[in-house]
């Protein structure tokens, strides 16, 4: 791990305000001057941001605006073009395969199954190639399939889910390798108010130790707002404002909204 | 190891960085690719069925062929040198094609960008998925041949040529497990590889001598089969299993290209990953 630790506000001069168990911790992710183009798109334009060890960071921002990229660069899937990107002191582009070794990824495609298997075969399988031993990984399966709420389902094939079950079971595949920075793309978009809030509450749960932390692009305000340490609100493809707590709900609105 | 991770829970700090081993990661993906024939139960057996039947009308066009004119043509019975043949292009060319078709199918599933999220490097991803298939086609092609003995197979082997043929089989399948990664790198930079790979397998079955002799092609087309690779690995069979030779120099070549394809494949690979992450094409299909 890094000895790399949270400085900001002042290196990137973006807010004034720190949430102050923040300051002094680790560094689970760190991005520096990020850019990513795809063709005629600037999805990524100078990003900068750094997410603390034991805290949750909302990206939020349009269709468009360039999330999904970043948490996609960040899990190694897309490279970039030019910028700093680390995950737990490694960086992605020189280092991926000890990058993947710490993130949970979950990319809001409640198709990425095998339609075929069943919830727990599949989460069974994600396990074995995240190299748990036998022991671990059926306690470690029984342990998810509760936590998200799907263990009357797990022999159920994934092909007779509903959409929602699939998104549960794509947080719990996400965590299966008890990693150390979590990336969250949507991750309770399809889900039904009380299974938004089992998984929100999981999310809590495994950032009050302090050993990880997690990235979440989400659409959903009020989600950031009841998980986020600090929000940033990301506008064609430039993290254009940060908001730490108390949130002023107003603010953000205003700078998702992007008035000039 | 902690107590929260044995028990399952993630309550307490993340245990040490995980590592998949190369053989756990090959068995988790035979036992999915298992568990989703299974669950297909009727292509399974049908599957099965269709090989006896090809047995059955090799078996046939053996015995219209007659022995006068196998003798000359083939060197012995046809029925035994069509079977050797085509029993090694089931097993090859499942070798050849299905780490295309798996890339493409997860590509399609969108798998594939969680496959390649996971702790190894990604060309793992794409050999394992082709586990099964090359298991399921090697054991169908011992059934196959246990069966074609009773149909009147028989090999002349020597404890020599024996060596030499299962050497040869192994490089063999070396050779086209860097010839399916080519195949796989092909689909990941333009998604669709399906007709890449029908027209290698039209092209084997044309010019690779499994149903006739390479004699029978113009000579053009024979300078042409002679330098493909499952030319040479179905004469040192057929050579090793039914003549009784020691073809032992043609094993020396393969190995060989083995030691060049095999990199060059693989080299080929990553550079078609690199690319498919500069344009961000891994989740598209």
């Amino acid at each position: 791990m890094s000895t790399r630790h949270a400085v900001f506000p002042l290196e990137l001069g973006l807010a004034d305000e720190v949430p102050s168990h923040a300051l002094g911790r680790p560094l689970g992710i760190e991005v520096a001057g990020l850019r990513k183009r795809f063709g005629r798109i600037q999805a990524l334009d100078g990003v900068h941001l750094q997410v603390p060890m034991g805290s949750v960071t909302a990206l939020v921002g349009r269709n468009g605006a360039g999330k999904s990229t970043l948490i996609r660069v960040l899990a190694t899937s897309v490279l970039p073009d030019t910028g700093r990107v680390e995950v737990c002191g490694h960086e992605v582009a020189a280092d991926p395969m000890t990058v993947r070794r710490q993130i949970g990824l979950t990319l809001g495609e409640d198709r990425s199954f095998f339609w075929r298997l069943s919830g727990r075969q599949n989460l069974e399988f994600f396990a074995r190639l995240e190299g748990l031993g036998r022991r671990t990984l059926e306690a470690r399966v029984d342990y998810l399939l509760s936590a998200v709420e799907l263990s009357d389902v797990a022999g159920r094939r994934v092909d007779r889910y509903s959409t929602g079950m699939r998104s549960r079971l794509g947080v719990a595949r996400a965590l299966v390798g008890d990693p150390r920075v979590l990336l969250f793309d949507e991750p309770t978009r399809s889900l039904d108010p009380p299974s938004a809030t089992a998984v929100r509450q999981l999310l809590r749960t495994l950032m009050s130790g302090g050993a990880r932390c997690a990235l979440l692009a989400t659409h959903d305000l009020s989600e950031a707002l009841s998980l986020a340490d600090q929000i940033l609100v990301l506008r064609g493809g430039r993290v254009v404002a940060r908001h730490v707590p108390p949130f002023e709900v107003g603010e953000i609105e205003y700078d998702l909204q992007g008035v000039q | 190891m902690t107590t929260a991770i044995v028990s399952g829970s993630l309550l307490d700090a993340p245990g040490p960085a995980r590592t998949a081993r190369w053989w756990s990661v090959a068995a988790a993906f035979i036992r999915r690719d298992a568990a989703t024939a299974f669950s297909y139960r009727m292509p399974f057996v049908i599957g099965l069925v269709q090989s006896f039947f090809s047995l059955g009308f090799l078996y046939f066009l053996g015995r219209l062929i007659g022995p006068r004119i196998s003798t000359v043509a083939t060197r012995g019975s046809y029925f035994e040198f069509a079977v050797v043949g085509s029993v090694l292009l089931v097993v090859l060319s499942s070798t050849l094609v299905s780490m295309a078709q798996r890339l493409r199918s997860d590509q399609s599933t969108g798998t594939l960008e969680v496959l390649f999220t996971m702790p190894y490097r990604p060309s793992l991803t794409v050999l394992a998925s082709s586990a099964y298939q090359v298991l399921y086609a090697t054991a169908t092609a011992v059934v196959t041949l246990a069966i074609a003995v009773g149909l009147g197979l028989r090999f002349h082997i020597s404890p020599l040529g024996g060596l030499v043929a299962v050497g040869c089989f192994v490089f063999a399948t070396g050779l086209f497990v860097a010839l399916g990664v080519a195949f796989a790198a092909y689909v990941l930079v333009f998604k669709r590889g399906e007709t890449l790979t029908s027209l290698a397998m039209t092209g084997v079955s044309l010019i690779g001598g499994v149903y006739y002799p390479l004699s029978l092609l113009p000579h053009a087309l024979r300078v042409f089969a002679e330098v493909v690779p499952f030319t040479w690995v179905v004469g040192v069979l057929r050579q090793s299993l039914l003549y009784g030779q020691v073809p032992a120099f043609r094993l020396l070549e393969l190995a060989a290209s083995d030691a060049v394809a095999v990199p060059v494949a693989l080299a080929l690979f990553a550079a078609a990953l690199r690319h498919a992450q500069r344009r961000g094409t891994l989740g598209q299909y």
